[in-house]
């Protein structure tokens, strides 16, 4: 039962993501989109593709690939957010050196793979979530003891789509930190129903990505 | 029931969440609120300071005009009228009549010089300030011979010709004041530099004044408004029939020139 409830929440997380995608299309056709939103339109093709592949995956029961692929979006996940989040600093001026940082988060996210693909286990997924928390939290720590001139507004619009990597990152932390624990103390049918947090997560940060289109598709109009 | 609660704690995790981008979201909205609030205290500041120097302004060319208008206004007339009354029949009382043309022309062009020199700044960008109050204080004496005293202690520190000009603007406002108003025939002026500071006193033993009575007088105001554009510090004391003292604390930003 917990299991089913959360396969039709998953599917329910993507035809959120893809319902944002075809917004997001609709929208793009008449106007031109900032850097942002451009970016996030990648995430969004590189989150449907993954998605697709696991779908499909899911009749074929091919664990190992279904690991490479969680682990590939895992990586995906770290570095496209920080990159994000660094990219907002930039352009607010505060912070200038991020090449550095994607290197070396590049570094750790193909050790990590390596490692989980080889233990069999998913600590990349822990890991990306952690990291993009707590950048999302120095990020905030800049823009609360900065003052920064936003007279084009770039800073709320980044801010609406890191305020939604924040929420949801925050929704799935207990179950990707204690999810190994909780798969041993709990039963299945009550893992499952834990294991919902993730779609909702998946589903809260595909809000944010509508809102930001919407917003600033209303701005320009 | 440890399901139950890890979800319990997941919600209240994201509900902390959730307070946490409000209070941010709500912190970053004051600190734009406060940034205005400073920007437009500077922006009245400005416009205050603006109005002050046009009051200020307005108010010496008025002197000027007193000036011409009760001064050399007069003697000129008198000088016209002089030559209108010559009788050319009479040679001997015209040497006399001339006379007294030729000092009331010499007394209207003395007069005509003096406005002219307490005005220019050349005074204070050629020769600083303390030449340039020493002049101002022996040509008073002269002219009204009354009894004008400075006295300067302190290692004199040199400002920039602007900050320099307004004080002895400052000075020779609170000069006239007690002559003009006060009727004093007594002024101490006590220049003291210590401490990247220049205190000020003028003392004259006038008439005085109430100060809750007479706040709004223009040449207070402009000593206030010219204090304040140098981020200086204005004290007024006056009592009635004892006479005026004004102190004022100036802070010094050297200047290398």
């Amino acid at each position: 039962m917990g299991y089913d409830i959360c396969i039709a929440f998953m599917h329910v997380a993507n035809l959120f993501l893809f319902l944002s995608f075809l917004y997001f299309l609709t929208r793009r056709g008449s106007k031109t989109f900032p850097v942002y939103l451009k970016m996030v339109f990648n995430y969004q093709i590189i989150a449907i593709v993954t998605n697709l592949i696991e779908v499909v995956n899911r009749y074929f029961l091919y664990q190992k690939i279904s690991l490479i692929i969680l682990l590939i979006f895992a990586g995906y996940h770290l570095v496209f957010w920080i990159y994000f989040i660094l990219s907002a600093l930039k352009k607010m001026g505060i912070y200038k050196f991020k090449r550095l940082i994607i290197i070396i988060l590049l570094a750790i996210s193909s050790i990590f793979i390596a490692f989980d693909l080889i233990n069999n286990t998913y600590y990349l997924g822990s890991l990306s979530n952690i990291l993009v928390f707590l950048f999302c939290i120095l990020y905030y720590c800049f823009i609360f003891f900065k003052t920064i001139d936003d007279e084009d507004g770039f800073q709320s619009n980044y801010n609406l789509i890191i305020n939604g990597v924040f929420i949801s990152s925050i929704i799935i932390f207990p179950l990707l930190l204690f999810g190994k624990h909780l798969k041993v103390i709990l039963s299945e049918n009550d893992f499952f129903y834990i294991a919902l947090f993730a779609p909702i997560s998946s589903m809260v940060l595909y809000c944010y990505f509508t809102a930001a289109i919407f917003r600033h598709s209303k701005n320009i109009l | 029931m440890i399901a139950a609660f890890v979800i319990i704690v997941t919600l209240l995790f994201t509900l902390l969440g959730y307070i946490f981008l409000l209070l941010i979201n709500k912190f970053k909205k004051n600190k734009k609120l406060n940034k205005l609030n400073i920007e437009n205290l500077e922006i009245n500041y400005q416009l205050n300071l603006l109005k002050s120097q046009l009051q200020i302004q307005e108010q010496t060319f008025q002197n000027i005009s007193r000036e011409i208008h009760d001064n050399i206004g007069q003697k000129l007339t008198l000088a016209k009228l002089k030559i209108n009354t010559i009788n050319t029949n009479q040679v001997v009382d015209l040497n006399d009549t001339l006379m007294v043309i030729s000092k009331l022309i010499t007394d209207s062009l003395n007069d005509l010089r003096d406005i002219s020199r307490s005005l220019s700044s050349e005074v204070i960008l050629n020769n600083g300030l303390i030449k340039a109050l020493e002049n101002e204080i022996n040509q008073l004496n002269k002219l009204f011979n009354y009894n004008f005293k400075m006295k300067l202690t302190g290692e004199v520190l040199y400002m920039s010709a602007e900050t320099e000009l307004t004080v002895f603007r400052i000075i020779q406002e609170a000069l006239t004041n007690s002559i003009k108003h006060a009727e004093a025939t007594s002024v101490f002026l006590d220049l003291h530099f210590i401490n990247n500071e220049l205190l000020i006193s003028i003392e004259d033993n006038g008439k005085g004044f109430e100060i809750s009575v007479i706040k709004d007088l223009n040449g207070l105001n402009n000593l206030k408004s010219r204090t304040q554009s140098l981020n200086g510090q204005i004290e007024i004391n006056s009592e009635p029939l004892i006479g005026t003292t004004i102190k004022i604390k100036i802070p010094i930003y050297e200047s290398k020139n």
